[in-house]
């Protein structure tokens, strides 16, 4: 019914803002999964995405503070079967360096998972090798990091990697996604449960209500400019 | 960096035609040989990756093992790093003198025009404060929306105009098919 070449050209107009607003990346990727075929409903949710961008001040963007405290730290999340059709869930993640943020993702993941451990470990699957490069390209600047602090949310994971032993209910889980164990054991990452609130890569999975998506967006510190002056 | 690829050596062998103005009266059928990168040339932006990497690696630049366009070099305790993107270069160090420094070596071996404090890159508006640095996309926004706001206007009135055509047509179907009893 619409013109794909113009709702695909809007995606990439929106795509790039995401560089320096990561709080408009689901919404966004949202919209980009009706790319195939869209019709005219996913047509206005773009352009209700257009209407934000324009309602809100255009002065939105990330704030760097300068701080003594310069660690990089991962966060990884993800809702259960988001997508309705596919009936696939999402993966959200973002790495910190300080305060700073300086790195996120929000992806839907591949395949069909069975159980919340299971979308959660994958979500900490891809965290974990987006941190592994990025310690090896801030080896290139001369900093070293071991034992990066990687943050998940559910109890299950954090067991799973730690004890590396097949259990009848994540054998089906595939072998790719256990390359994060061999990491933890070889001391490159280590995994810590997070309390759900303080879950910065939330933002990154799911629509949340005001409340939560201004106390995370802050946090991330996406702000204001005329707030910070 | 002002018409970066054409700093480009070329290794291959690559002919042009002979260009408007620079034809040969004498020798119509003969082709140029290029010595040179040009603009438009599929090695164009290797070429001048390569002429600009070696250029570096000589001042004793070490280049990054992941990003490979990320040139660093130590100076006692201070640090000097540079990233090159296409035609930019943006480049920053712990010691003002040492900028100051490269940013002249730069302008002897290129043509380069420098701009001065990061400000804009790739469409981010970077600000930098004293203590902060601020990131944001106002201006690419702006432009973004005028654009999609118009395209969008137009698009919606076209698509109206089509359906209004087309339930005329169905009506007068309609209508017709009913004159003729069917």
């Amino acid at each position: 019914m619409v013109d794909q070449k113009l709702y695909r050209s809007m995606i990439r107009s929106l795509l790039y803002v995401t560089a320096s607003r990561p709080n408009v990346m689901v919404s966004v990727c949202m919209c980009a999964r009706f790319q195939a075929s869209p019709k005219r409903k996913s047509f206005e949710g773009n352009k209700k995405n257009i209407e934000i961008l324009e309602a809100y001040t255009q002065n939105v963007g990330l704030w760097y503070p300068k701080g003594a405290k310069f660690e990089l730290i991962g966060y990884s999340d993800s809702d259960y079967v988001g997508c309705k059709v596919e009936r696939r869930s999402t993966s959200g993640t973002c790495q910190l360096l300080g305060r700073s943020l300086v790195s996120w993702s929000s992806k839907k993941q591949n395949s069909v998972a069975l159980s919340t451990a299971e979308v959660k470990y994958n979500a900490t699957g891809s965290c974990c090798a987006q941190i592994l490069w990025m310690k090896a390209t801030l080896k290139d600047f001369g900093i070293n990091f071991k034992q990066v602090p990687l943050q998940c949310d559910h109890e299950s994971v954090v067991k799973l990697t730690n004890n590396p032993v097949q259990h009848s209910r994540t054998k089906h889980i595939n072998v790719c996604h256990h390359f994060i164990r061999d990491h933890q054991q070889k001391g490159d990452i280590c995994i810590e449960s997070i309390g759900t609130d303080d879950q910065l890569a939330d933002i990154f999975t799911k629509p949340l209500d005001e409340k939560r998506f201004c106390k995370l967006r802050n946090e991330l510190n996406i702000l204001d400019f005329s707030n910070i002056c | 960096m002002k018409s970066a690829f054409l700093n480009g050596y070329i290794n291959e062998e690559v002919y042009v035609e002979q260009p408007l103005s620079f034809e040969d009266d004498k020798k119509p059928n003969y082709v140029y040989k290029l010595r040179n990168a040009l603009y438009g040339l599929k090695q164009a932006p290797r070429a001048w990756y390569e002429r600009s990497r070696d250029f570096l690696l000589s001042k004793g630049f070490k280049m990054g093992k992941v990003d490979t366009t990320l040139f660093t070099k130590k100076i006692g305790k201070d640090l000097l790093m540079l990233q090159i993107y296409v035609d930019d270069i943006i480049f920053g160090s712990t010691n003002q003198e040492f900028c100051e420094e490269f940013g002249n070596m730069m302008a002897n071996e290129f043509q380069m025009s420098m701009i001065g404090e990061l400000s804009y890159f790739l469409g981010l508006q970077i600000k930098q404060l004293k203590n902060d640095i601020f990131v944001s996309q106002g201006k690419y926004i702006k432009d973004m929306l005028k654009k999609l706001v118009w395209i969008m206007q137009n698009q919606l009135a076209l698509q109206w105009e089509q359906m209004k055509a087309e339930i005329v047509t169905q009506v007068e179907i309609w209508w017709i098919k009913s004159c003729i009893g069917l």
